[in-house]
């Protein structure tokens, strides 16, 4: 059985975000974070968004828009990964909502400007993060399922519902379970 | 009886070292307490604008 590497993350917990630092050491050393962001819904419940990056020395920020190509992104999508048990060790009750960066409207008028792909009518390159993160919750539904509870949000009905493994949501909320 | 394969694995954790811990204190400084994410969190808070209610 191969095992799953891991990188160490540095945490810090600040304003209601939970921040996780670690280094990929891939062809290059790039430091990537993981925040949980607590937003208010229109009905007015909490939740925390997972946002992902790389860190941008120049501008002191990190960057959810690049795809750094690092050569270890198993390592980095697992390390992104074992951060949600921790998330919900600390904050329980809160449901986790993971959607992609490439999800937007404005995602896809940018990359018209410079792709090569000639796309007609669908964008290909939409909403490829969100796709990532489903393949996985796909591929390990029912381990998954022992200890979390996913919904899918459905672009048609703009409303979550049941996660089925291989339907396609542009969103997913996680719970943790009781 | 069929070996259900798809099950998680065990975890190897890469530490980091001290080089690393160092540079990523000082990132930590720069970055923490900042909403890093603040287009994302829009763009979650206009796809959802239109959800009555959260499933639970």
């Amino acid at each position: 059985m191969n095992n799953i590497d891991i990188y160490e993350t540095n945490l810090s917990i600040e304003n209601s975000i939970v921040q996780y630092l670690f280094e990929s050491a891939g062809n290059k050393k790039i430091i990537k974070a993981v925040q949980y962001s607590a937003f208010e819904t229109q009905s007015g419940a909490t939740i925390y968004n997972l946002g992902f990056g790389d860190y941008n020395s120049e501008v002191q920020s990190i960057s959810d828009k690049e795809n750094s190509n690092n050569g270890d992104m198993w390592n980095v999508f697992n390390t992104v990964l074992s951060t949600v048990p921790k998330f919900f060790n600390d904050n329980p009750g809160f449901p986790i909502y993971v959607q992609g960066s490439d999800s937007s409207d404005l995602f896809v008028e940018e990359c018209k400007k410079s792709c090569s792909k000639k796309c007609s009518e669908t964008c290909k390159n939409k909403n490829r993060r969100i796709r990532t993160y489903t393949y996985f919750v796909d591929k390990y539904f029912k381990e998954l399922s022992k200890n979390y509870i996913f919904f899918g949000l459905d672009e048609e009905e703009s409303e979550f519902v049941e996660y089925l493994p291989k339907n396609k949501y542009i969103a997913v909320l996680v719970y943790k379970k009781k | 009886m069929r070996k259900d394969n798809k099950t998680l694995k065990e975890v190897n954790i890469i530490a980091m070292s001290s080089e690393t811990k160092e540079k990523i204190s000082q990132v930590a400084r720069e970055i923490n307490g900042r909403n890093l994410f603040t287009e994302k969190i829009e763009l979650a808070k206009k796809t959802l604008e239109h959800i009555k209610s959260l499933p639970i």
